[in-house]
């Protein structure tokens, strides 16, 4: 999928950039990452009630059981679209602080949550179009997540 | 048919992120970006999902009833 290695390029553009354009390219790079997560959504969202309506008729227990995977992967989308939402936030504390560090850690914290979608799509067999190796790009500890460390 | 299946996801996958470079090349307003982030907010497979489920509670109700 090209699209994600151009939005991630994108991602870690803005986080090696400098000047006064790198708000503007985080902002660019933002929008169409958060593009690519809501075609995501509106895909599983289809794949979903495909499922949900093929399983309608099984017992309580099987459907549970077919049906769990599925909401795993649902809540952990929600999550990361959620941490995506908190990174275009805080591009705002960027722009009058003049401190991206805490956009780049929410970044990496989103990168978290991307990693649970991914495995969650894995379990299903679903080719979702996301990316697999953000978290491999950054650079390690400028970047950790603080809530991932926490709960390490 | 598994393999039908995943010819399917792959196309509407590219299908998707084709209309995402579409979308890519056009100027952002702050209109666009407000409907961004609503769409993150509110994302439709968490829709999807609670429609499932309140349709299968109803099933259940129904079938208890019976």
């Amino acid at each position: 999928m090209p699209m994600v290695p151009l939005c991630f390029g994108l991602l870690l553009f803005l986080i090696s950039g400098c000047g006064a354009s790198a708000i503007d390219d985080a902002q660019a790079a933002l929008d169409t990452t958060s593009r690519v997560m809501i075609a995501a959504d509106d895909f599983v969202a289809v794949r979903y009630t495909t499922e949900a309506e093929r399983s309608e008729a099984l017992p309580h227990a099987e459907y549970e059981a077919r049906m769990g995977p599925w909401d795993t992967l649902v809540d952990a989308l929600r999550t990361s679209m959620a941490a995506l939402l908190a990174v275009r936030l805080v591009l705002s504390t960027w722009e009058e602080t003049g401190d991206d560090a805490p956009f780049l850690r929410q970044v990496a914290c989103w990168a978290r949550t991307l990693e649970a979608v991914r495995l969650a799509a894995r379990t299903l067999d679903l080719e979702l179009p996301l990316p697999s190796d953000i978290e491999a790009l950054l650079p390690v500890g400028r970047f950790a997540c603080p809530d991932a460390r926490a709960t390490q | 048919m598994n393999w039908l299946r995943r010819i399917g996801d792959v196309a509407s996958g590219a299908l998707a992120l084709g209309r995402v470079v579409v979308d890519a090349l056009k100027p952002r307003s702050a209109e666009d970006r407000a409907e961004l982030e609503e769409r993150l907010a509110n994302p439709r497979s968490t829709d999807a999902q609670e429609k499932a489920r309140a349709r299968r509670a109803r099933r259940s109700d129904e079938d208890d009833t019976r």
